[in-house]
């Protein structure tokens, strides 16, 4: 319990400033939707002549964006960086905290199991991304809510949210394998931003190409925004697909940190 | 049964050698000293039995448990103090303190503040503000909190200066007689001397000695230092003298055996100036060292 208290409190200032930073985007964004709604007839004219490879590569379809919950997913997808770099960044330095600091020997060598160790850290990276996302999803309802007079699927609404989530434990995961894995950490944030902006390169290339293994590997792809909206459900493949990822790092990193030589600083 | 007891504990870092069958037995309340130089395998056998390496084979015991699977319980009894001292990012001394005292089911609060002042130490200060000695300071606190059975220690005296080297050694023989065993590595001698009952002298991973500290001195070494005019016959160099030299007609060896025999032999030369004293530790381990 102590160690899950100070991971909660080693974070709490950068928990904060992320919420605000996607709570703030997620507001202002819809807050322009008005005014591509008003001038809506006139964009589709103009985005009728782009290249359709550029409007996917650009997570834009033209028959949804004008709907507000179709112009919300679209800002959702650059959300979706954002919380990609946000469980990656907390979930890598909470797992990796301390050989950042070298200071394994000081908590390896308390009465603790090292299972103990890593699952009070897990815990503590699950609770802060389901504030993150609890904020994330209230924000949404009311500004999506607050700029639209039709209605609106809540369900829709609620289940892409859950995918950002989804998405979020994904990374968390591969932060949480990555932490104990390597052999150094010198800083957290570069290796982090490194591999989310690595998967979002990936994504990038699935809308250009249209490979479908590629879909596999890029976690942003996972979760269609615009057939979560249409269908109200999740691509059953990847969503199975997405669960046995993060159970899987998970086990391989436990299983690995609780085995590991913790190696002289 | 021995607080610490190692049987055959090997480990291999890939090809490259840690230490090789090592056994050691370490009873209670002893101050048991651990010595050889840097690289001869002593924080890996610290390292084993605090479970933060796992050995490549043979095993250990701390408190009669296994310290590979009952680690968890052998920890709440163990105070360790690693070499080098790091902590977390921008916590003040008693936050650490009190993170530390936290994974133990004992009120540490008293122990703290008792150890800080007589260790000179500033609750208050952030960590990353204070010198290297002061932070090993902050190690020390943290490993004798919560009064442990068994105190580790890994050449610890780094960075700390004579005075407050005394005060720490004062500490830890007051933990000793309070009933903690100490084991405590180093490769500067007369600490060891200072301090420990009992020594084990490790070599490439080898124990090569174990014995204790009046034995190491005194029975069994005589450093013998003498000047003749004549030239010494072959024959008075036997194998009980170690460290032979002879520098500008001046004779020295480390003399272990029989007494008697030496003076024997002795009477038969012309000296002109003779020594004998006890040698200290570094003699003895120096001997240890050049012997192959």
């Amino acid at each position: 319990m102590n160690i899950f208290r100070f991971e909660l409190k080693s974070n709490i200032k950068s928990t904060i400033i992320w919420i605000l930073a996607m709570c703030l985007t997620v507001y202002f964004f819809m807050m322009a939707f008005p005014a591509y709604s008003d001038n809506s007839q006139g964009i589709i004219k103009v985005l009728k002549n782009y290249p359709p490879e550029l409007l996917k590569a650009l997570g834009m379809d033209i028959n949804q964006f004008f709907s507000a919950i179709g112009f919300y997913s679209f800002v959702l997808i650059y959300i979706e960086l954002l919380a990609a770099m946000q469980a990656m960044m907390l979930a890598l330095g909470t797992s990796g905290r301390e050989l950042r600091t070298r200071t394994s020997e000081f908590l390896v060598t308390k009465p603790i199991s090292r299972w103990t160790i890593l699952a009070a850290k897990s815990s503590a990276v699950l609770v802060i991304l389901v504030i993150t996302n609890l904020s994330i999803t209230l924000t949404s309802l009311y500004a999506v809510s607050a700029v639209t007079k039709e209605p609106f699927s809540v369900t829709a609404l609620l289940m892409v949210c859950l995918s950002t989530f989804l998405l979020q434990l994904v990374f968390a995961a591969m932060g949480i394998l990555l932490g104990v894995t390597f052999r150094k950490l010198r800083s957290v944030a570069p290796v982090s931003l490194g591999i989310v902006f690595g998967f979002y390169v990936v994504n990038m290339l699935k809308g250009i190409f249209d490979d479908k293994w590629i879909r596999y590997f890029s976690p942003f792809q996972f979760f269609e925004k615009y057939s979560i909206i249409a269908t109200k459900s999740f691509d059953s493949v990847f969503l199975i697909w997405s669960v046995v990822l993060i159970v899987g790092m998970l086990i391989v990193g436990f299983v690995y940190y609780v085995k590991k030589d913790i190696h002289a600083v | 049964m021995g607080i610490i007891e190692t049987k055959q504990l090997t480990k291999y870092y890939g090809k490259a050698r840690g230490i090789v069958s090592v056994d050691l037995d370490i009873q209670e309340g002893e101050i048991f000293g651990f010595i050889g130089p840097n690289g001869a395998g002593k924080s890996t056998t610290i390292r084993l039995l605090l479970s933060l390496i796992k050995p490549t084979s043979g095993s250990s015991t701390i408190f009669g448990l296994d310290c590979q699977k009952d680690y968890r319980k052998i920890h709440e009894e163990i105070g360790y103090l690693p070499s080098e001292v790091f902590y977390y990012d921008n916590m003040k001394v008693k936050d650490l303190l009190s993170y530390s005292a936290s994974f133990y089911r004992k009120d540490c609060r008293a122990k703290i503040i008792e150890l800080a002042k007589r260790m000179d130490l500033d609750l208050n200060k952030k960590i990353d503000d204070l010198s290297y000695g002061n932070k090993k300071k902050v190690g020390i606190v943290q490993g004798l909190l919560h009064s442990p059975k068994l105190i580790i220690l890994d050449e610890p005296t780094g960075g700390l200066d004579p005075l407050m080297q005394q005060t720490f050694f004062d500490i830890l023989k007051e933990e000793n007689e309070r009933g903690a065993t100490v084991l405590f590595s180093s490769h500067i001698l007369s600490e060891v001397q200072k301090l420990c009952d009992r020594v084990a002298i490790i070599k490439e991973g080898k124990i090569i000695r174990i014995d204790t500290m009046s034995s190491l001195k005194e029975s069994l070494y005589l450093k013998v230092m003498l000047e003749t005019p004549q030239i010494l016959p072959d024959s008075f160099r036997n194998s009980n003298m170690n460290n032979y030299k002879v520098v500008d007609g001046q004779v020295s060896f480390l003399y272990n055996g029989n007494i008697n025999e030496l003076l024997h032999q002795l009477s038969q030369l012309n000296l002109t100036r003779i020594s004998m004293s006890e040698p200290d530790l570094e003699e003895i381990f120096m001997h240890y060292y050049e012997k192959e």
